[in-house]
Parts: C-alpha cells; structure tokens; sequence
C-alpha cells in the first residue's frame, strides 16, 4: 500500500479528490487526504483479516466519509464510522469518464457558462470575474447560478447523475 | 424571500462567498428546509466536479512530498509512543494482485503486502535504501561478499552466463541489520536478483515440487541489472523450516534456472 508506487499513483488521486471537496484549499485537502491515509492503517491493524478488494478507492471512501463528518460536525475525523465502508466495494470515480461527459456537456452549454467555468475553476471570485467579462456583479451571480443549474441537467441526460451525487454531492 | 435572494445565497454559500452573519442565516434556512438543502447539494456537486476536472492530475511534487513527510512523521510518533514497538503490526493489505497470488500459492507461504512497525518509513527505507548514491554497486560477478548490503543476505555465484552471475540478495522491509544466511520468519522481505542475460525472469516457490508455484510472472531482466520482486508489496514466510524458489532465466536462446532452498529463521 504504501509502497513508492503509492506514493506515486494514489497519493494524488486522493489530494485531487480532496482538492474537489474543499474546492481549492491545499491545506485543507492535504490534512483530508493524511488523515484518510491513517485512519485506514489504523482500520487495518484493528482488523487484520479483513480484505479490502481496493485499497485506492476504500481510501477515497474513508476521506469522503472524514469531510463530510468533519463537515455535520464541525470539528475533526475522530468520530467517523469507518466500519459504514465496503471493504470489498471497488468503485471509483473514473476520471476518463467524467473528463469525457463534462467535455461533452459543457459543449451544450452556452458560451458565457465555459467562460465562467473556466474562470472559477483559476480561482477567480465574483467580483474578478465580473471585472473580467466586464459585466455586473449580480449578473455574473445570476450566471454562475443558471450555467450550474444547466450543466448539472447536461450531465444528468448523460448519465452520470449518480455519479455526481455519489461522490462530488451532499452539503 | 425572493429567488433571487435564494439563488444568490446559494452560490455564494457552495462558493464561501457569505458573510459570516449571512451563512449562520443561510445554514439555518438550509437545515429548516429540504428543497433548498437539495438545491445546495446540486449546485455544490456541479461545482465541485469542476474544481475536480481543472485541478490537475497530479499535484506538484513539492505537495507530494510534503504529505509523505507529514505521514511518516505521523508514523513515527506512534512508534515513539511505544504503542507499537513490538514491531507487530500487520497491515494486511491485501491488493487484488497479492489476493490473487494467496489463492495461487502454497498455503505455508503467505505473500502479504505488509508494513512493520516503522511502516511507510521502513518500507521507504527499503526504496530509499536501495537508490542511495553511496550504495555499493552491485557485484555482477555474483554479489560474491557478503553483507555488501546493510539489511541484506547475499548468495555467492553457483550460475554465470556469459561472465556475468545470478546475485540473489534479501532485502528486509522491517528488519534493518540481518546477518543471517536465511529467511526471517514473519518478517516483510524482497529479493534482489541481478540477472545473467537479458530476457524474462520467472520465479517459482518449489519447496514441495510436487507443488511447484509460480510466484512471480514474465518479469522484464536485464543482463548484469538488478530488479527488486516483488515490485508491489513484500514477501512474508510463516510456519515453515525451509522454502525453496527456483529462478528461471529466460532470453530468445538461453534457459537457465538457478534453485535456492532457505532455512526460515524463527525470530522468538
């Protein structure tokens, strides 16, 4: 598991989750991601004979559950129910298949969306993007709420609906 | 209130962009309200799909390695806790390949993907070990002197090709000064083989040879280069006295196979 090859091919996989999660924050995924990677040896050494058919995605698994409490509870990953996790669930979001789909929704979507996509997605705020695409603040608001709302129905006709609310959902 | 107010919020709220009085308003709203709390979630999943899709696949080194320290670092403070300092942890960390290799295997050997007590450092340490620049370049006549590696059991040359020898070494994930001419038992190890030609490298564990088993598969070799098997993960040998492996070299014209029987050492 935590070979170099894991180091290597996982580690990021994790942070870029993790990245998607806290939307950006670098401290706040590395902490997500390194608390996810001990809470699974510690999973681990308390249950020696169980077999996690895939390590990379029960450790997915684990982070998501660590956000999303820390997120109810508003303090730290202490109180996760680790056992609540398929050891022997072996899905994972597919980056293939997710850059594929929101490449051929975003496609359908109105020009100012991807601009505004593309802009959000550098970091840029409301009032930079506004300053950017030179309009109004509450028009670039109204935008972003409308060009999600679209892209969310894109997606959804695409199939991936379940995908998105599985792993990328809940407040 | 108005849509407007509503969808306003909510983007600001999935985007941080609330005042603090405005989000303890709007996460009240939210928690009284399932319609709005569904709305949240499919503007938060939507945006944060894009975060995920821009951010890019593999973060900078630096973060990388700054997570690796952090976790050993974390590691290490169990270890200096004393919790663990039997050296017994077994993370048994079966991949989908080592579960394969279980059910192919002779039940006396066990190949778990495994970390000691120094986990992630002692399994680095074998890696980081193993590149360092004032490691001892590998004797191709055989690894001939012993304990040319700290941590490692070299086999002397009984198989040349060409000039070139097959060198076998053990490198022990957990263990760090091993002077033994054997196996460890219950101890994480790899072999390092230096190949004699270049070709393919099968292993097979033929302690019974009436249950020869094939261990490691059609690994690339180079003639006078060293691989390290298992690449992923690292052997373990429990409740055996001796274990044999067979090593089989293969290029277009030649076949040569070099057998190795080991004592496994008991370590109370």
């Amino acid at each position: 598991m935590f070979s170099e090859e894991y180091y290597k091919n996982t580690m990021p996989k994790l942070k870029r989750y993790a990245m998607a999660l806290v939307r950006g924050d670098t401290s706040k995924a590395e902490d997500l991601v390194h608390s996810a990677m001990l809470k699974v040896v510690e999973y681990i050494n308390k249950n020696p004979d169980i077999v996690i058919k895939n390590l990379e995605s029960f450790t997915i698994r684990v982070l998501k559950h660590i956000f999303l409490d820390g997120k109810r509870r508003e303090k730290d990953d202490d109180d996760i129910d680790i056992d609540d996790i398929d050891p022997e669930d072996e899905t994972l979001p597919s980056d293939a298949l997710l850059a594929q789909k929101i490449e051929e929704a975003l496609t359908k979507l109105k020009g100012i969306c991807r601009l505004v996509f593309s802009l959000q997605a550098k970091g840029h705020d409301y009032k930079s993007t506004a300053e950017k695409l030179e309009k109004p603040l509450n028009t670039i608001k109204t935008n972003i709420s409308r060009c999600r709302k679209d892209l969310r129905s894109e997606l959804e006709k695409l199939g991936i609906g379940p995908e998105l609310k599985e792993w990328f959902g809940n407040v | 209130m108005s849509d407007t107010w509503f969808d306003e919020n909510i983007i600001a709220f999935v985007d941080g962009e609330l005042s603090d009085d405005d989000l303890k308003k709007f996460e009240e709203q939210i928690k009284k309200d399932p319609t709005l709390q569904r709305e949240v979630e499919e503007h938060q999943s939507v945006a944060r799909l894009i975060t995920y899709t821009s951010t890019p696949e593999t973060p900078d080194e630096l973060s990388l390695a700054r997570m690796k320290k952090r976790f050993m670092a974390a590691y290490e403070d169990e270890i200096g806790r004393g919790a663990r300092a039997d050296h017994s942890i077994r993370l048994n960390l079966l991949q989908k390949k080592s579960t394969e290799k279980v059910r192919g295997l002779s039940k006396k050997i066990r190949w778990l993907p495994y970390i000691g007590i120094s986990g992630i450092a002692a399994s680095l340490f074998v890696f980081g070990f193993l590149s360092l620049e004032t490691f001892n370049p590998p004797d191709i006549s055989g690894m001939g002197t012993q304990n040319i590696y700290r941590g490692l059991a070299s086999d002397p040359t009984t198989l040349e090709v060409d000039g070139d020898g097959f060198g076998l070494g053990v490198v022990y994930v957990s263990v760090r000064d091993s002077s033994v001419d054997g196996i460890l038992e219950n101890s994480p190890f790899k072999f390092k083989i230096f190949s004699p030609l270049s070709g393919k490298l099968n292993i097979f564990e033929t302690t019974d040879p009436e249950l020869e088993t094939l261990v490691e598969t059609n690994i690339d070799v180079i003639k006078g280069k060293s691989v390290t098997l298992p690449s992923v993960d690292a052997f373990t040998v429990t409740d055996m006295e001796k274990i044999t492996f067979k090593f089989v070299f293969t290029s277009s014209e030649l076949r040569v196979e070099k057998i190795k029987t080991f004592k496994v050492i008991s370590r109370n």
